[in-house]
């Protein structure tokens, strides 16, 4: 057979050319994309001129203009969380989008251009205004006149009573899959004299009750008629200002407005769609591209690219995220406080800035740097213990005769944290095994370390990123052990000495004297390295400029979209 | 050596210079086949550093120092890229084997017992087909391996599920072989003997479809490759930190490409050249091996 005449045998030649040309084709193309797109960088020079930036304090005032309802307002989050249950979650993730639909007793103030983005103060939600407080164990909320739920089935629109704060706050704290229990251990008793009164009595004087009940855990209002279905898991339905409309399982989540919302004239958007984008590099095309009108927590590498992308758009960076792994401190070797020293010791938290957060941020202990009255590492009496000195941790290692340690590392994937979150788990434990700490990876997917892992279940080393606690008592469920395990004491700590100092600042209603008890909180922690703690870095917001009446808040719940609206709406 | 054995030998070695003399872009690529695979099982001593070792300066352009550059955690790419060829051309060749094994013995047991069997098979070869093969891999390995990470238990299920997403194609191609042998006469006089329908299968039937399966083999290595890469880029693969792969090594600079063009480059043409290799490779070898294609040159 002639090949000439022959097209199989024709074929076979040009299929193998065609086949080298097209691949070499494309490395080289791909080559030289990569090499233009390179090099560049000039827009990250007056953000690296803030090294250590700490959070934002100030208010902006902006120029008062008059709202426009109307349009729609779509955001990206880093996941759609997977499952919409409050009463069962406790993920960050469940609070951005909780915030839509849900009320509370109380809310917090931030979002908008005049409160700061780590300004905590609480303002009234369901309540009619903040609650009296006739003794130190006592919370008289009074609830608006108009509360009701959305006119969506199973509430068709009732009237959202007492009743209804008191089942809930039973549910947090009763039902066996409740995620909140220790969180709400402080409370003693709900009683509702009548269908606009909750009075909340606690247990002991509780100086942070009120951050508790407006915060994000365990106090979203949910019915019983749908918290007790299975539907609990993929719906919401609440009283707050959006209704929730669909939800694509792990890619979005949509939103209308809610006409019969009792707190008037908000919200101004008809609609919100929010999208879970894990992937950075689409974050940063997404809003790029203007498919979204807010997107955040980009670190300087790529706000630096969205700021090149879009220089018109507003942007605010505000207080990072900090990172930090928790022990085994009940079980050998972990539970001896010099191998944990040791640990901090061979931490180059340096290295771990350098490499991905361009040197930016500074070091974080126990109560996040960025608060007004937490110490800087550096002030701290054992900032030696954050110092990067090999040869120290070697002898503490000696001394507690752990040369050789093998542990599990167990973290979620990337889909939850980011790519940043497990290039420093990578970076720690290659810098550990210089030490002799040999550190096994385990990567869980986000529902399976969010259910095991982060409940606790887990054996060595957890690692985690940590959300910045917006009141002064979440060390109890840090490190409590009373009556029970708190509820992230993923250390396991039992230290009465600690137990001794959380149950004194609880109790403390004058802030200088509460402080005073912080700081020997903070010493302990720091002595005994309870948990270990990185880096905080920086975190920017983007939003279209036609977005008016929008700040960021570092708070996650999301209320207050509902104060915003678009010039062009 | 007796002479018979010495004539032998030079016989294949002709033979093997006449092929190359014929195919001298599928000898090369066959050499470069060769050294990828030597790459990988030496690895340990190649690579001039330790893969995890971050003692490098950050992002470093390719030099004399660092040939592939550093990457944004300060590894050592060129010791990565060496050092991960052990993932990928290993379950390159371990989804191979695997998915070779079952495509042939479905292939064999429809081809030549057809009827019912030949049905059955031939319709779950069309239900694994009618899944886009990554989106099928990624469908096995998110309900399979859910303890990911360097292990030989992953191992198995990344290869397992590489296997099963190319063993259509194989069993195809093995049927088609098989219906036309099973019609020949030595088959019917090796059932008009009374062997066995599985000795008859295993040595007359088996022995005559090898070169079909060698050479799909060699080509569907390259797909393997490409595929792991795939599966790694996205997380599901094998790789962790002390024990790169190609594709991992990607989805791991991937906030850094912009700024560093060869943190995509070097392991994007590492899966290149592989795939590339074991491709012509295999399509040399297809030429060598069909006797129409012999005869026509």
């Amino acid at each position: 057979m002639d090949r000439d005449t022959n097209y199989w045998l024709r074929r076979k030649f040009s299929r193998r050319t065609t086949l080298t040309g097209t691949a070499l084709a494309g490395v080289g193309a791909a080559s030289l994309a990569l090499v233009g797109c390179g090099g560049d960088d000039s827009s990250g020079a007056k953000a690296t001129a803030n090294k250590g930036l700490l959070p934002t304090v100030g208010a902006t005032p902006t120029p008062q203009k008059q709202p426009k309802a109307g349009g729609s307002f779509a955001f990206q989050m880093p996941a759609i969380p997977p499952s919409l249950d409050p009463y069962t979650q406790t993920s960050y993730q469940n609070a951005y989008v909780n915030g839509l639909t849900y009320s509370k007793l109380l809310r917090f103030k931030a979002g908008t251009p005049d409160v700061a983005p780590a300004d905590n103060t609480m303002e009234p939600d369901l309540a009619k205004a903040m609650p009296e407080q006739p003794d130190p164990l006592t919370y008289v909320f009074t609830l608006k006149p108009n509360t009701k739920w959305q006119n969506v089935a199973p509430t068709n629109g009732r009237a959202l009573t007492s009743e209804d704060i008191r089942y809930a706050f039973d549910r947090y704290m009763n039902y066996d899959k409740s995620v909140h229990k220790t969180g709400l251990g402080f409370v003693d008793k709900i009683e509702t004299p009548d269908a606009t009164t909750v009075k909340i009595t606690t247990k002991a004087p509780y100086a942070d009750a009120p951050f508790y009940l407006g915060g994000n855990l365990g106090v979203w209002i949910s019915p019983k008629e749908l918290a007790e279905t299975p539907e609990a898991n993929t719906r919401m339905v609440g009283s707050g200002p959006f209704i929730h409309t669909d939800l694509q399982t792990g890619v979005s989540m949509s939103f209308k407005k809610n006409p019969d919302y009792f707190d008037k004239p908000y919200p101004y958007f008809d609609e919100v769609k929010v999208y879970g984008v894990s992937d950075l590099a689409k974050r940063v095309a997404d809003f790029s591209a203007k498919s979204v009108d807010l997107s955040w927590l980009f670190l300087p590498e790529p706000r630096d690219q969205v700021k090149k992308n879009r220089p018109d758009a507003r942007f605010e960076e505000t207080q990072g995220i900090g990172g930090y792994i928790y022990l085994r401190t009940d079980k050998p070797p972990f539970n001896d406080k010099r191998v944990r020293q040791a640990i901090s010791m061979g931490i180059n938290r340096q290295a771990i800035a350098d490499a991905i957060t361009k040197g930016e941020g500074v070091n974080d202990q126990l109560y996040f740097v960025g608060y007004p009255f937490a110490r800087q590492v550096k002030d701290l009496p054992q900032a030696k213990y954050w110092d990067y000195n090999v040869a120290e941790a070697k002898k503490l290692l000696e001394a507690a005769g752990a040369t050789k340690i093998d542990a599990q590392w167990s973290h979620a994937d990337v889909t939850a944290y980011g790519q940043e979150y497990l290039d420093t788990a990578t970076l720690v434990q290659n810098q550990l095994k210089q030490i002799g700490i040999n550190l096994t990876d385990n990567t869980q997917p986000y529902a399976q370390y969010i259910s095991t892992t982060y409940q606790g279940n887990y054996e060595g080393v957890g690692h985690s990123p940590r959300a910045v606690a917006y009141w002064l008592d979440y060390v109890t469920e840090r490190f409590t052990m009373k009556p029970k395990r708190g509820r992230i004491n993923l250390s396991y700590v039992n230290d009465p000495a600690l137990e001794v100092l959380m149950d004194k600042q609880r109790a403390q209603f004058n802030m200088t004297e509460r402080l005073q008890t912080v700081k020997q909180i903070e010493e302990l922690v720091a002595e005994q390295q309870y948990e270990i703690y990185f880096r905080t870095d920086t975190r920017t917001y983007f939003w279209n400029p036609d977005i008016q009446n929008y700040r960021p808040t570092v708070w996650f719940p999301y209320t207050h979209i509902m104060k915003a609206w678009r010039d062009s709406a | 050596m007796p002479a018979p054995a010495l004539r032998e030998r030079w016989t294949a070695l002709r033979n093997l210079a006449r092929a190359t003399r014929r195919e001298p872009v599928g000898a090369a690529a066959g050499m470069v086949c060769l050294l990828l695979v030597a790459l990988a099982v030496f690895a340990g001593q190649l690579a001039p550093h330790a893969v995890d070792a971050t003692s490098f300066p950050r992002l470093h352009a390719p030099s004399l120092e660092y040939p592939f550059g550093t990457d944004n955690l300060f590894r050592d790419m060129f010791s990565r890229i060496i050092v991960g060829s052990r993932i990928s051309i290993g379950v390159g060749f371990g989804s191979v084997f695997i998915g070779t094994l079952i495509g042939t013995v479905l292939g064999m047991v429809g081809g030549y017992l057809g009827g019912w069997a030949d049905l059955v098979i031939g319709r779950l070869l069309d239900v694994i087909l009618g899944f886009p093969p990554l989106v099928a891999a990624i469908f096995f390995l998110t309900i399979f391996n859910t303890n990911r990470g360097y292990s030989l238990h992953s191992f198995l299920l990344v290869s397992l599920a590489i296997g099963l997403i190319i063993a259509p194609t194989t069993a195809r191609i093995v049927r088609g072989a098989v219906l036309s042998i099973r019609t020949l006469q030595y088959i019917e006089a090796a059932e008009a003997t009374g062997n066995s329908t599985l000795r008859i299968m295993w040595r007359h039937v088996l022995p005559n479809v090898v070169a079909p399966i060698i050479v799909i083999a060699s080509v569907q290595i390259g797909n393997a490759i490409l595929a792991e890469a795939a599966l790694s880029f996205l997380g599901l693969g094998i790789g962790d930190d002390s024990h790169p792969s190609w594709g991992k090594m990607l989805q791991d600079t991937r906030g850094v490409w912009q700024a560093a063009w060869w943190t995509a480059v070097m392991p994007g043409m590492a899966i290149s050249l592989a795939v590339l290799s074991f491709n012509v490779f295999g399509d040399a070898l297809r030429d060598v091996l069909d006797p129409r294609l012999r005869q026509s040159s």
